[in-house]
């Protein structure tokens, strides 16, 4: 582990920040303080700070999703799905903006094909 | 030359698994020469009748006519007609369809996917493994819950496009390949492609939601390319883009143009209920996590199976439906990872949007869709969503999916995991079992079956059905006599109607079978067109009512010659109208010397109105009497009073509104005043009133106006109407100041609203003028006072009852003693200006009215009571009591020219005095109500306060027995019995609250109905029994606007008439008429609902002559003020105009193809 490094950047890094131990740490949380808005996007925020990519952040809701199922909370898992969609039209925005923006790069250095 | 031979034989594979498949899913639906034919399916019955319907856009048959959009269903009906006369045999035809469009779907998706995995992955699909993936959910992509429910249980033409739509996007990726290294394809085999599956999915864009969509998702794809692809190649390109895109929205202005024209009708109807209407209500079933694994589909909830059940309530059933958004997610995750991945950002963006429409009112940001349906113009098309954005969701869900399964196979495979790649395809297995579970796994039962009781009997309809031969052998002799007349059916049904025939174990229930197999005019039900479908109406009432008099003058008077009985119709709730039973009416009819039978059968007997016998004049009549009446006639007894009032049977020309009266005011020589009611609309002032608050740019306007001292100049009775608002105003802002603890700005408010109130009572004292205009102002005023009154006594009892703990200014005595004085000053003024009020009273059954004469003259009056049990007792016109004879007639009177007011007095004679028994130790109470006839009833009691919110009050058709509680009871059926449900809740803070309600009756059969109170408290010894509790209770009959009918009648000779004419019909929108007689001035009537498109000319003279044109009632009138005009045409001119585009628009189109073929050098 390299000393030198944020510690942000440390935690990001770490196996205990991949994404099955993301949904795990989620539903710690939710089992001790209850479903709530502030438990959700609280939990999105620290996504967000450990640079959890925002693939991972679809994969850990859409575990969420499928555990509330299993447990037969629907309703639940209904509200988990809008984060899914959520998640993928952000993913497929930052994809687009990439494609987008490689595009234009290629364009103005007119070395394309 | 061996590639060829693998693309055919592969083909040929696929086409004969199809074939197959689709012969194996869909073959019990049609074994014994049946059909499938359901509720709104649109199946070509008869091929003449229907290409007739399909061809003239005015619709008669369905008397009285409509207007309709519909050539874009031409292939779909050719080819089902086509089949139908080929194979000699409907069954065969529709089942032949089915399996072209199942197949045609598996085909078609399979070729797209396979071009995808190509263009995505590096090896493309040259494992037979992948290959027998991609079919496989090419055959999901064809039968699954979506497609069930809206394209094949019950036949949607939207299914053309399901079919043809991946075959469409595969030959457009080919001809504008979305990656810069493959070269845009020139050849006429794509080019062709594209355009003839454009064209084959034209009978699914009647529907113009789906056909917006596609321009709109081509647009955007022809955008990409020409952004991503065609940029980067040449400079310039987008001319090339621009006229394939013109060519694409060709193909289909052929039948787009004709339609759009009747698209302000086709809105102005569809709007009837509202848009947002449907959003407010909301729909759980499409939410994400239904929508996004398939499941939850409106239809599905409305059409029950025996296997529903699975999807509804067995979460583990539908569990491997996860996996198509664990694919979806699986893309999109590794969406930059991919070569050509331009077709996947496409892909995904319909998939995204489409599913955001298809969740409608379900989170994530609902507020945005509420949006766009409140503010986006035509948004509201998508009130259906999950079946107006899925069929596009679908397209792409099934296109990312098949992508994330072969991305996943291959890396399986490149793994070598056994044991993962078995875990896989088990998964993928059973998500294709319960996906395709409807057709298959549940084939034993997905023929939709409709079960009803009805006279103690259970009956059942299904949707394989077949036409009787009765029906068959009915249809010329019915033709035949039918030519220029009209059938009238008993009973009445709908353009959905239904039928049993027990005789053959066949039934159905969708568009009537009637109109739809005999090319004759039945009168039935007009959707969506309240004029027509009131005028319709009437006879029905007056069978109901057994005038049979009344009946046959009503024919004569609208032309309709023929009487038809239906000895097959089992009343049905939804295809039931005013209904009369045929058997009851047959004797009366049998007996009658006016009519003569003429055809019989098992199911229909049909009978000829005698006096009409020898016309045939499709419904056009001279007329010389012009009536004018202040009907409203949008109801069937308008019509029928109407009918009665006129008196005799010629047909006649009627007048309803000022601008009418106006222009034709020298030839009416009838006139019919009604009564019009005061006060009998409820308008729910408490809610309307209670959070009124002044919007922001208004609250603006009113600083403006006070600091500039503008001054507006009103009439009294405007400055009243704006002094109201100003005192609501003032009161609200009382009510704040009063929760809230700053007894200053209380007493400052106190005092504004005292002055306001007192204005009030100065602006009403000196309302002067008219009597009707002062009793308006009273009555709006009084509206006012007694919200206001109620906020304000509602929130005290509040206060006394320490139910606002915070502390407020009602805590200064004072105060509280002022605004208590306040409440007792608007109840002062409330009951000062009630009875000077001038307004029907309920309760205490007097009905009052306006009655405006328009013409002085002496009047022939009736009063008439509508409601069964309701009886007439005194009428009182100008403040004179007036004596009826016991059929409610008057002696003839002079009345002025102005406007009377007049009372009835009624009284309801059934009411009735339930006594409430407890059964056993139970604490609930119940109450026999006897036989209820059909109609409004108000139910009122007295209860202690302390009960209140602490029972339940349940009016059900028959006792309510556990069987309420069976699983199997639909929500339906549950609605069905239970009458009415409430609970009572009182804020009174005396001992002893009124309960008072009224609920409605609406059944086709004879009912014993009770009574029963639920206790809704814990149990307790103490507790009081509910039986011995509640005190003068009754259930009696009420009346609403209408029911009770009074009307005058004056007459003056109508001049002769002295042109005889005779009319030849041409075509639907055709009719010439030849006219005899030297003088003009008469009325031509036309029995078809009133359309601006129908027009009368004549050559006189070598010009043509335009007859002014009229709306009678719910029919046509022209004035005949040409004495040269010999033959007369009437067209409905929109017929000609949509010939002329059809045919230019189809020359365009071949034009323009031409060019593009050239200057593009499409070639083979």
């Amino acid at each position: 582990m390299n000393n030198n490094l944020p510690i942000i950047v440390t935690m990001s890094n770490s196996l205990y920040a991949r994404w099955p131990f993301l949904i795990l740490y989620y539903e710690m949380v939710r089992a001790i303080l209850g479903l709530s808005y502030a438990v959700i996007y609280g939990f999105i925020a620290v996504m967000f700070l450990l640079r959890v990519k925002i693939e991972n952040m679809l994969l850990v809701f859409f575990g969420i999703t499928i555990i509330s199922y299993v447990f037969g909370q629907e309703v639940e898992a209904n509200h988990y799905m809008s984060f899914v969609f959520g998640f993928m039209v952000l993913l497929l925005l930052t994809r687009a903006y990439a494609l987008f923006h490689g595009d234009v790069q290629k364009k103005k250095y007119k070395n394309f094909r | 030359m061996k590639k060829d031979f693998n693309a055919i034989r592969k083909f040929l594979l696929l086409l004969g698994l199809g074939v197959l498949i689709s012969l194996a899913s869909i073959r019990h639906w049609y074994t014994g020469g049946t059909f499938s034919f359901f509720w709104d399916s649109y199946v070509p019955l008869d091929i003449y009748n229907s290409f007739q319907h399909l061809y003239y856009y005015w619709h008669e048959n369905i008397f009285p006519g409509f207007e309709s959009a519909g050539w874009s269903w031409l292939l779909y009906w050719g080819l089902i007609s086509g089949g139908q006369k080929v194979l000699m045999s409907l069954s065969l035809a529709q089942a032949s369809l089915y399996i072209l469009l199942l197949s045609s779907s598996i085909i078609s998706f399979y070729y797209f996917a396979a071009y995808l995995s190509s263009k995505l992955f590096s090896n493309g699909t040259e494992n037979k493994g992948l290959n027998v993936g991609i079919a496989a959910f090419a055959v999901m992509y064809t039968f699954n819950l979506f497609t069930f429910y809206y394209g094949y249980f019950m036949f949607n033409p939207d299914i053309f496009i399901f079919s043809f739509l991946p075959l469409n996007i595969l030959a457009l990726c080919r001809l504008f390949p979305l990656d810069r290294e493959t070269q845009p394809s020139r050849s006429m085999r794509w080019f062709l492609t594209f355009f003839v599956t454009a064209f084959l999915m034209s009978p699914g864009f009647s529907v113009y939601v789906f056909m917006g969509q596609y321009y709109v998702w081509l647009t955007v794809y022809l955008f990409l390319y020409w952004f991503f692809v065609y940029r980067a190649v040449r400079r310039s390109g987008a001319v090339q883009v621009v006229s394939f895109l013109g060519l694409a929205i060709l193909v289909n202005w052929w039948w787009l143009y004709p339609s759009l024209l009747g698209f302000k009708d086709l809105y102005n109807a569809q709007s009837v209920l509202g848009t947002t209407i449907w959003f407010e209500r909301g729909f759980t079933p499409s939410r994400l996590l239904n929508s996004m694994r398939l499941i939850g589909i409106p239809l599905m909830m409305s059409n029950l199976f025996s296997w529903t059940g699975y999807f509804i309530k067995n979460s583990w059933f539908t569990f491997p439906l996860f996996v198509f958004p664990a694919l979806i997610i699986f893309v999109i995750r590794k969406i930059g990872d991919y070569r050509h991945r331009l077709i996947l950002f496409y892909l995904f963006g319909i998939y995204l949007v489409s599913l955001f429409l298809v969740k409608f009112s379900n989170p994530p940001l609902a507020w945005l869709t509420k949006f766009a349906f409140d503010y986006i113009p035509f948004f509201g098309a998508f009130r259906d969503s999950y079946q107006k954005a899925g069929v596009f969701y679908l397209f792409a869900l099934f296109s990312i999916a098949t992508v994330g399964y072969v991305h996943i196979s291959a890396l399986i495979s490149s793994k070598g995991n056994r044991l993962l790649r078995v875990g896989f395809l088990t998964l993928v297995v059973c998500m294709f079992i319960v996906t395709t579970s409807p057709f298959f796994l549940f084939s034993y039962d997905n023929i939709r079956k409709i079960s009803f009781d009805y006279n103690g009997k259970t009956h059942t309809i299904s949707a394989k059905t077949k036409i009787p031969p009765e029906y068959s052998s009915a249809k010329p002799v019915l033709e035949e006599a039918c030519k220029g007349t009209t059938i009238a059916v008993i009973p009445r049904s709908g353009w959905i109607s239904s039928a049993e025939w027990v005789k053959y174990g066949t039934s159905y229930v969708g568009q009537d079978f009637l109109a739809r197999t005999i090319n004759c005019n039945f009168l039935t039900s007009v959707i969506l067109n309240t004029s027509s479908e009131a005028s319709i109406e009437a006879p029905y009432h007056m069978l109901q009512q057994a005038d049979l008099t009344l009946l046959k003058q009503y024919l004569m008077q609208n032309k309709v010659g023929i009487v038809l009985l239906r000895k097959d119709y089992v009343p049905y709730f939804p295809t039931s109208w005013l209904h009369t039973d045929s058997a009851r009416v047959r004797p009366m009819i049998e007996k009658d010397g006016g009519f003569e039978k003429f055809y019989e059968n098992d199911f229909l007997a049909a009978y000829r109105l005698l006096p009409l016998k020898d016309d045939r004049n499709y419904g056009f009549s001279l007329t010389s009497t012009v009536v004018f009446t202040n009907a409203t006639l949008t109801t069937g007894s308008q019509y029928a009073m109407l009918s009665r009032q006129v008196g005799d049977s010629s047909p006649f020309v009627t007048l309803t509104s000022e601008k009418e009266y106006l222009e034709q005011k020298n030839d009416i020589n009838a006139f019919v005043p009604v009564l019009n009611c005061i006060g009998c609309v409820t308008i729910d002032w408490e809610n309307y009133l209670a959070n009124r608050k002044e919007p922001p740019l208004t609250q603006v306007k009113t600083v403006i106006k006070k600091l500039i001292g503008w001054k507006s100049k009103r009439t009294p009775e405007e400055a009243l109407s704006f002094g109201l608002i100003e005192m609501h105003t003032e009161f609200l802002k009382l009510m704040d100041v009063i929760k809230d603890t700053d007894s200053d700005k209380a007493r400052m408010q106190l005092a504004a609203y005292t002055k306001s109130l007192e204005t009030l009572e100065i602006q009403l004292s000196s309302l002067t003028g008219d009597f009707f205009a002062v009793n308006q102002k009273n009555m709006e005023a009084r509206h006012f006072l007694g919200v206001q009154y109620n906020i304000l006594t509602d929130y005290l009892q509040l206060f006394y009852r320490r139910e606002k703990p915070k502390k407020t200014v009602l805590d200064d005595e004072r105060l509280r003693s002022q605004i208590v004085y306040i409440s007792a000053l608007q109840d002062d003024i409330y009951e000062r200006l009630s009875s000077k009020i001038f307004a029907t009273d309920f309760r205490k059954g007097i009905y009052r009215g306006r009655l405006d004469i328009p013409f002085s003259g002496s009047y022939a009056c009736e009063v008439r009571s509508l409601v069964r049990g309701v009886q007439v007792n005194m009428v009182t016109l100008q403040n004179a009591v007036r004596e009826s004879t016991v059929s409610g007639k008057f002696d003839p009177m002079e009345l002025e020219k102005g406007s009377y007011p007049v009372s009835i007095t009624y009284e309801s004679a059934v009411r009735n005095f339930p006594s409430f028994s407890t059964e056993g130790e139970s604490r609930k109470a119940k109450a026999a109500l006897g036989n209820l006839d059909n109609g409004t009833y108000r139910l009122t009691f007295d209860y202690p306060s302390v009960l209140s919110g602490k029972f339940m009050v349940v009016i059900s058709a028959g006792e309510i027995s556990r069987s309420i509680l069976s699983s199997n009871t639909g929500t339906d059926d549950f609605k069905r019995q239970i009458i009415f449900l409430d609970t009572p809740v009182s804020a009174t803070l005396a001992p002893t609250a009124e309960y008072d309600h009224t609920f409605h009756i609406n059944s086709l059969q004879a009912d014993t109905y009770y009574l029963y109170l639920f206790p809704l408290e814990r149990y307790s010894a103490e507790n009081p029994v509910l039986a011995k509790e509640i005190k003068n209770s009754s259930v009696g009959s009420v009346i609403q606007e209408g029911d009770i009918e009074f009307s005058c009648s004056s007459r003056k000779e109508a001049p002769p008439l002295e042109q005889t004419i005779s009319v030849t019909k041409l075509s639907p929108t055709h009719y010439r008429m030849y006219l005899t007689g030297e003088k003009a001035g008469n009325h031509l009537i036309f029995n078809q609902t009133y359309s601006y498109e129908w027009q009368a000319t004549a050559m006189v003279n070598g010009k043509e002559h335009v007859f002014p044109h009229a709306r009678s009632g719910y029919a046509n009138s022209w004035l005949l003020n040409n004495r040269d005009a010999r033959i007369i045409d009437i067209t409905y001119r929109r017929q000609r105009l949509i010939e002329k585009s059809a045919l230019i628009s189809t020359v365009m189109l071949v034009l323009a193809i031409l060019m593009y073929i050239r200057v593009y050098k499409i070639h083979e």
